[in-house]
């Protein structure tokens, strides 16, 4: 039995046969486990061999039709490479010895290549250069096809991978898949914002431990508390499996809450919005109980192709999701990506920034690229139509690109009127508060702005100076720091003082332990991981607004993030002690 | 012919290039056509010959001389066979002698 620790990014336990994937550098398991897998396995090699034969032979004869007998000749002898008795006997004798073809294939060829090398002379170590093609082509066909099999699953796993993209995670069947977990990747990753989604158990950012794992070895995934447990112990399996159904039914009773109003004791109406990415989620955070989208974030619309995204593409994402919440709000984010990521088309323009996180990125990106905004804002303002769209603009740091950014978008309400395109006129126009100057410049930015939406993720990574993805700092990444509850506390009372709205939107507000302070502060609206409005609910409904504010005003005096994650833990237990008990 | 007989004979490796990948592929092609067991070795390497990829690692240059160790039920086919092609040369077709 092996322990492994992460990040734990969406709750639940799951408990199954492993299926371990391998990463675009082969990444490779070096074993599996089950006696009986032995034919499974050694069939899994012949195919791949078969894949490569036809590949092989497909170039020979296009050599040959091209270029001639002789450059086909190069290809028939990669043929009878793929083909050596030896290469396949080894291979054989050590998948029998319960290595993973791909460990096998590898160490194999491995050998051979190492060899040619050592001899000397430039000829054969040429032909090291063969047998290390050969090897790729081998293991893309064994990887590869593991990665495909993810769509065509027929019995439930555990998918152990070094990455997986948001677009794999959007993909997974729920129904076999019972949970994941990954060697890279943190809390704000997209992976982990879907898991949490679709309610997959998950943990991300292990570091490295796929070669520990074999294929269909006993895994179980503790989401909760970001533990991954390889080879369980009987006993360890007896407690995982009784904290699988406790989940699962206190799942259900939160389930039950959905239909009724998400209001404190003493009857103060608190909305709860859903935080998405993809317009296909929009769907089940309604089912969840969300009041609308506080926050839709458009960035797969640029990473999904390499392609820019067309204004009729952003158009149809953006109808889908006022589709599913037609009479409730749904506020855009504009582009928020940057150097680290960038939209392809734009990718060679931007060399690596040194530090991306204070480079090209969200608003300053838009406002460099005017093409790129104003396709975003046309679609916004036409899907604008079919409900209560709002648009907000990510990192504004400085009044000025604020107005900046207003102005862009009065260029395209011009074009749009001039073109005679139908569109709506009063949408509320609104900015994150993310970058400590905007929190600072609260006041008179409220003059200005439609509305407020604290993203405390980069607030609090900004502030703190802590990059939370990276493992090194990430202790230091205090969601109760004082400075932060100072930074709201100032954004709320200019919001107040002029009369607009103020939500959070950060993950901070999807954590059960900061929402009575959240309250008590005077936050009324919260835009969530759509998994945890039931839990928020449920906190909501056992609390009363002069209860809130007491905890905030106690916690404001705290002057370190324990102490006050320490005080906001306690006072929690002592609110909905069935909630705390799931940890 | 008792198949735990093994036939030796010494071949020299005579072409200018020595045992690169296209002598090694016919060297190999040959082999695989008998169900005899067919090795080749220099020194204290020795190579399956029907396998490409060991033939490569005998790393043999013109003038080496390679121990040709063959058993099986079709074990003198393949010995000629073989030291046919090391004797022209890797030439196809072959010449007569």
């Amino acid at each position: 039995m092996q322990i492994k620790r992460g990040i734990a990014v969406s709750p639940g336990v799951a408990i199954g046969p492993a299926m371990v994937l391998g990463s675009e550098n082969f990444r490779i398991p070096h074993r599996y486990l089950s006696a009986s897998a032995v034919g499974f396995e050694l069939n899994r090699f012949h195919t791949a061999l078969d894949a490569v034969c036809r590949e092989i032979s497909l170039n020979e004869k296009l050599a040959r039709e091209r270029l001639g007998e002789q450059y086909a000749a190069i290809f028939s002898a990669h043929l009878m490479l793929v083909r050596d008795p030896q290469l396949i006997e080894q291979v054989e004798t050590r998948i029998q010895q319960k290595q993973s073809p791909e460990y096998a294939v590898s160490q194999v060829l491995g050998q051979y290549a190492k060899q040619l090398q050592n001899l000397g002379g430039h000829y054969l170590a040429e032909r090291s250069v063969d047998i290390f093609d050969l090897e790729k082509r081998i293991l893309r066909h064994l990887l590869g096809e593991r990665r495909e099999e993810l769509g065509n699953l027929t019995q439930p796993v555990l998918v152990l991978a070094s990455n997986l993209t948001p677009s794999e995670t959007a993909n997974l069947d729920r129904k076999f898949v019972l949970g994941f977990a990954t060697e890279v990747g943190g809390h704000t990753s997209h992976t982990a914002i879907l898991a949490g989604a679709m309610e997959i158990p998950a943990v991300v950012g292990i570091g490295k431990f796929l070669s520990d794992v074999a294929g269909s070895e006993t895994i179980i995934i503790d989401g909760s508390h970001g533990v991954v447990i390889i080879d369980p112990d009987e006993e360890t399996l007896v407690k995982y499996r009784d904290s699988e159904e406790r989940f699962r039914s206190h799942e259900r009773r939160l389930k039950s809450l959905s239909k009724l109003p998400c209001e404190t004791q003493d009857g103060v109406a608190i909305s709860l919005l859903g935080n998405i990415e993809f317009p296909q989620e929009a769907g089940p955070c309604k089912e969840k109980g969300a009041a609308g989208i506080g926050l839709y974030r458009t960035e797969f619309l640029y990473l999904e192709s390499n392609r820019e995204p067309t204004e009729e593409d952003h158009y149809q994402a953006y109808c889908q999701v006022l589709k599913a919440f037609p009479n409730q709000p749904v506020t855009i984010r504009t582009l928020d990506l940057g150097s680290d990521k960038m939209p392809g088309a734009l990718r060679a323009k931007y060399p690596e920034s040194v530090n991306p996180a204070l480079s090209v990125r969200s608003i300053r990106l838009s406002l460099q690229h005017l093409q790129l905004f104003k396709t975003q804002l046309r679609a916004a303002l036409r899907a604008a139509e079919f409900g209560d769209l709002r648009i907000m603009f990510p990192l504004i740091s400085t009044l000025l690109e604020y107005r900046q950014a207003k102005m862009v978008l009065s260029d395209v309400v011009e074009d749009l009127e001039e073109q005679g395109i139908p569109f709506r006129r009063d949408v509320p126009i609104g900015m994150m508060v993310e970058v400590p100057s905007a929190a600072i410049m609260a006041e008179e930015f409220a003059q200005e702005v439609g509305f407020f939406s604290l993203g405390t993720n980069d607030l609090i990574q900004y502030t703190l100076a802590v990059d939370r993805a990276d493992q090194a700092v990430a202790n230091l990444y205090r969601s109760g720091d004082p400075s932060i509850l100072r930074m709201i506390r100032n954004v709320v009372n200019a919001a107040r003082k002029h009369n607009i709205p103020v939500s959070v939107c950060g993950q901070m507000s999807s954590d059960a332990v900061f929402l009575p302070l959240l309250i008590g502060m005077g936050i009324r609206q919260f835009s969530v991981t759509p998994h945890a409005i039931p839990e928020l609910k449920e906190v909501i409904r056992n609390l009363t607004i002069s209860k809130a504010e007491k905890i905030a005003a106690r916690a404001e005096t705290l002057e370190v993030a324990r102490d006050v994650e320490n005080y906001l833990g306690g006072e929690l237990r002592r609110l909905c002690p069935d909630l705390m008990q799931m940890d | 012919m008792s198949e735990a007989v093994i036939h030796r004979r010494t071949v020299t490796v005579i072409n200018e290039q020595g045992l690169h990948f296209r002598p090694c592929q016919l060297i190999a092609l040959a082999a695989q056509q008998h169900q005899s067991s067919v090795i080749l070795s220099r020194g204290a390497t020795r190579a399956d010959a029907k396998s490409l990829l060991e033939l490569l690692t005998l790393a043999a240059e013109q003038g080496t001389n390679l121990e040709l160790e063959v058993a099986g039920p079709d074990a003198i086919d393949a010995l000629n066979e073989v030291t046919e092609l090391f004797s022209c040369g890797f030439q196809s077709p072959p010449r007569s002698v």
